[in-house]
């Protein structure tokens, strides 16, 4: 290496404007691929009657608003991770996540006291939303990697989780969106397993993406 | 000579149109800064490469600096950054390079071991006392491995898991 004299001026040298990293950029780019991809779910699978017909079931309904939540909160402070501060708390998304825990634990709750309910955990229909989730959830993961990798994300793996919720969120909105099955064991089971499964799996692939 | 962080904040903003003297102005007021962050958290030796490694950092990610935000805290958080990779890196380096640990003559080895304290109190006593003797006083893995009655083998576990602990306890705060 050079001296850190010789080194200044060489950084110096090279400077050249450079735009600047928004994380409201961020946050408009991402809703925007964000309904793309839901466009595109329900085009290919075409829209719940209910959801069609203006008058959602409750279950759905409030599961959809769920996940948008936690997306809203997870997507918003992902995106200012792009811009490292020391003493800048950004905790409040963590509240989003553990939120979104309402599904599975409702899912367990009415699956021990109702055999019917307990019916609809199992598959065929529960792995067709999961893949098919999972699947819509890259778009999204994909554009949050490229995004952050131009910011300066100080925490790799803590952004990787994060991409993954948000993600996996947008998998699971589109998702619920065109499954017909309102049971709260298959959303809460099949659904929210498409946030984890994102998770995990940004957890495992990207934080080598994200370091820099 | 005191840091001032509103003309470091001004400056970096007409650096990021490409003003090169305010660019210039910035990056030797981060030095100061730097190595003064520095001298108090890592052995002698490494201060110059992290400080150069960290201007590095500030270069290639000025874009992420926001010109409404003080500068300090966005120069803070790249350095701890750089610390956590530098903490990653010694964690994976089976043997200690003598030149890498503080000489008597210089007490920085000393700073850095009471800045390190508070972290190094949040490990088990077995992995601090390794990475004290390793890492900061230049003790040969034998050595420490006599010193503290653990077999060398158990002496570059409790090095590795603890630099793995500091880092994650670094990143965490």
């Amino acid at each position: 290496m050079p001296n850190t004299n010789e080194l200044i001026d060489q950084l110096t040298a090279d400077l050249q404007p450079r735009r600047k990293v928004s994380p409201w950029a961020g946050r408009a780019m991402l809703g925007v691929v964000a309904l793309a991809t839901m466009a595109a779910v329900v085009l290919c699978f075409h829209l719940r009657a209910d959801f069609a017909g203006g008058i959602p079931h409750p279950v759905a309904l409030m599961s959809e608003l769920v996940l948008l939540s936690a997306f809203c909160a997870v997507g918003a402070a992902l995106t200012a991770m792009a811009r490292p501060a020391v003493g800048a708390a950004r905790n409040g998304w963590q509240w989003a996540v553990a939120a979104l825990l309402v599904l599975p634990v409702a899912a367990f709750v009415t699956a021990v006291r109702s055999v019917s309910e307990r019916a609809l955990m199992m598959p065929p229909e529960g792995p067709a939303c999961l893949i098919i989730g999972s699947l819509a959830s890259l778009a999204s993961i994909v554009f949050l990697t490229l995004w952050l990798r131009r910011g300066a994300p100080t925490s790799p793996t803590r952004a990787a989780w994060m991409i993954g919720v948000t993600g996996g969120a947008v998998g699971a909105i589109a998702i619920g969106l065109i499954c017909p099955i309102d049971a709260i064991t298959h959303i809460g089971t099949w659904h929210a397993a498409i946030v984890l499964v994102a998770a995990l799996g940004s957890r495992l692939v990207l934080p080598r993406l994200l370091r820099w | 000579m005191k840091i001032d962080d509103d003309s470091l904040r001004r400056s970096m903003a007409r650096a990021l149109d490409g003003d090169k003297a305010a660019y210039g102005f910035v990056l030797d007021q981060s030095r100061c800064w730097l190595l003064a962050y520095y001298r108090r958290r890592v052995p002698p030796a490494m201060i110059d490469d992290l400080v150069q490694e960290t201007l590095l950092s500030v270069h290639s990610k000025r874009q992420s600096f926001d010109p409404t935000r003080p500068y300090l805290p966005w120069l803070a958080a790249i350095a701890r950054y750089r610390w956590v990779d530098a903490l990653r890196r010694m964690r994976d380096t089976d043997e200690l390079h003598p030149e890498e640990v503080a000489s008597d003559e210089d007490d920085t080895g000393v700073v850095a071991r009471l800045s390190l304290g508070r972290l190094l109190s949040q490990l088990p006593a077995r992995q601090a006392n390794v990475i004290v003797l390793t890492r900061i006083e230049g003790h040969s893995v034998a050595e420490a491995a006599r010193i503290c009655g653990q077999s060398e083998n158990l002496v570059k576990v409790n090095v590795h898991r603890g630099l793995r602990k500091l880092a994650a306890l670094v990143e965490s705060e």
